[in-house]
């Protein structure tokens, strides 16, 4: 489990703490259901806050990979009410069971509309857990979009016309299609033990890359980034390092390694969203 | 920044704070008018005298309105408005689905952990799971609907009548430019590539993206038909508009598609002379019916063009799909009222 603080002041935005913490069990949909688990993982929340000496006043949880769905739909209409109206048919028609035991949103960008659902049942996991650890204001978001707002906020984008973000993990990989700033497509993979990762990675990126990414120009890598490297290595593109403070000012970072910083985009981008109203 | 709010909206509605600062406004003034009448009578009678020369200044214009014609478009348009009242916003919508009577799609689900490529279009059926987060239709969204007359859903809508057995249609959307998205699965690279090659030899520019996962292979087509040198449909009047939208409807019905949803017409200025008229219509029913349907409305082609089309096969069997949820939205051009 990684974690990260923030606060902003006048000086701007500045890490208050970045950490990860091995948990005895995963966190995941199982241990959300558990009364115990779930009583556990508060605990260790709580025990976190008071070592490092910060407060769950506003905290925003990652959904776990299973319990999202992201649909990426053409756009059909000419108003931006049409298109949510329309998104919602749509997304009515994809969940195989009844609608309304889904809570819906939609990201529109200027070509696309990504309808995203999760289960209520799921998200009063993480608001149970959220009462346990005394959260004030809780919030919950997507993994392939607060990596994609930690990359906005550090300033990567809108560099390069074509641009694919990486973040993997030990087992489990994101990827986002980038153009001109603007999510285009998404994807994410996963891969036991026993697996080819590489291949696994590779074959998400050329999936998402046939979807519309002629001439990519950089792979921005975050978590893992031998992987991301070994990747962009395969596709020929130049490879970065997706550093989600890269826009803080350096006099209010450690010395800790980009690459290190890294493996913290994903929650840097959850708490992002709690300090950009 | 990126946000979706899957919580609920957390931004609290202004709306209570400007009401209860207007009742205490309005509280302080009663106070005031009641307590000290000499302060306040020179103001409220000056208020009383401004909405009197108001009401007298309205009244004239009120009477004008006497001819049926505009009677009756002031009763539509109030109509409308009272209609628009009680539509949800899309965020309503959002935050509370809508309920349909009709039967939901049954489940195509694809439990979803491999070493592979992920990417769902269905929710698993863990209880307390949604499905893996990801996606990918492709290509680039429609443009304004044009005013062209144009066939190119009802070609695109043919594509359907080449798909191999053994395909599974997941969806088939297109707009009246021509341009669609095809995605589904299939049981082998070799049925793929059949199905390609027929697609190839449609006069469409097509574009393919197949991927594995876990056991299943996936496929998404982007294509456009090349635009056709059509002439402009006909200008309609407000009243061959109204009759022709109440066909549209009677089509529908009589074709025998069920659970059907038909929204009032949208209107959008073309010129001074013309508006553009959209009628959306959803519907679910078997390839017989919404064919019936379709072929209806291609008679009617002078004067309506199907701008778009979605087509979502909620159940199938190998020889194809055998109910679909249908998304059809007919444009017409009418005469600017």
């Amino acid at each position: 489990m990684r974690i990260a603080a923030l606060d902003a002041d006048r000086a701007g935005i500045r890490p208050l703490v970045l950490t990860a913490e091995e948990l005895e069990r995963p966190f995941d949909p199982v241990s959300l259901g558990d009364e115990q688990q779930r009583q556990e993982l508060a605990t260790k929340l709580a025990a976190l806050a008071a070592t490092y000496d910060f407060d769950y006043s506003t905290a925003c949880f990652s959904l776990d990979r299973r319990l999202g769905l992201i649909q990426r739909r053409p756009l059909v209409a000419s108003t931006e009410s049409e298109n949510r109206q329309q998104l919602l048919w749509e997304a009515e028609q994809l969940l195989t069971e009844d609608a309304e035991a889904f809570s819906c949103d939609f990201v529109l960008t200027s070509q696309w509309g990504f309808v995203v659902a999760a289960r209520h049942r799921a998200l009063d996991g993480y608001r149970t857990l959220g009462k346990a650890a005394a959260v004030g204001q809780l919030d919950v978001d997507l993994v392939p979009f607060a990596l994609y707002n930690a990359s906005e906020c550090a300033n990567l984008l809108a560099k390069d016309t074509f641009s694919l973000l990486l973040y993997a993990d030990a087992s489990e990989a994101w990827l986002l299609l980038i153009e001109e700033g603007e999510l285009c497509a998404l994807t994410s993979c996963g891969w036991e033990q026993e697996d080819d990762a590489p291949a696994a990675l590779e074959g998400a990126a050329r999936k998402l890359l046939s979807a519309g990414g002629n001439g990519l120009q950089r792979l921005w890598g975050a978590g893992f980034v031998y992987w991301s490297e070994g990747l962009a290595a395969h596709l020929g593109v130049p490879h970065s390092i997706l550093d989600p403070l890269a826009a803080v000012k350096p006099k209010l970072l450690d010395s800790t390694p980009p690459a290190q910083r890294s493996e913290y985009a994903i929650a840097v981008g959850l708490a992002q969203r709690g300090l950009v109203r | 920044m990126i946000r979706v709010e899957l919580l609920g909206r957390q931004e609290r509605s202004p709306w209570p704070k400007v009401l209860l600062s207007v009742l205490v406004v309005c509280g302080g003034l009663y106070g005031i008018y009641h307590f000290f009448p000499a302060l306040t009578r020179p103001i409220f009678s000056a208020s009383s005298a401004l909405i009197a020369a108001v009401q007298q200044e309205i009244a004239p214009q009120r009477e004008a309105i006497s001819s049926p014609e505009e009677a009756q478009r002031e009763t539509t348009s109030s109509s409308e408005e009272a209609q628009r009242e009680t539509t949800p916003s899309s965020e309503e919508a959002i935050s509370s689905p809508v309920q349909e009577t009709a039967p939901k799609p049954t489940t195509q689900q694809e439990v979803a952990r491999s070493a592979t490529t992920h990417r769902e279009a269905t929710p698993s059926s863990e209880p307390e799971t949604a499905s893996s987060p990801v996606v990918q239709p492709e290509a680039t969204p429609s443009q304004a609907p044009s005013p062209q007359h144009s066939t190119a859903c009802h070609q695109v809508m043919r594509i359907d009548e080449q798909v191999p057995t053994g395909i599974r249609v997941a969806s088939l959307n297109c707009n009246s430019i021509g341009e669609y998205w095809l995605e589904g699965t299939s049981p082998s690279y070799k049925v793929l590539r059949m199905f390609r090659l027929r697609l190839q030899t449609l006069p469409s520019r097509v574009s393919f993206s197949t991927w594995q996962e876990e056991r299943t292979l996936r496929f998404a087509f982007q294509g456009r038909f090349a635009e056709q040198d059509t002439p402009p449909p006909a200008v309609l009047s407000s009243d061959q508009a109204e009759q022709f939208f109440g066909k549209l409807a009677r089509w529908a019905d009589a074709s025998g598609l069920d659970s059907l949803s038909i929204e009032e017409p949208t209107h959008r200025a073309l010129s001074a002379a013309h508006t553009h008229q959209r009628q959306k219509l959803r519907g679910l029913g078997s390839p017989q019916q919404i064919n019936a349907f379709l072929q209806q409305l291609q008679q009617a082609e002078e004067v309506a063009t199907l701008g778009e089309v979605l087509l979502m096969p909620v159940t199938s069997d190998e020889s194809g799909w055998i109910q679909a949820r249908l998304y059809a939205a007919v444009d017409i051009v009418v005469d600017a009222p």
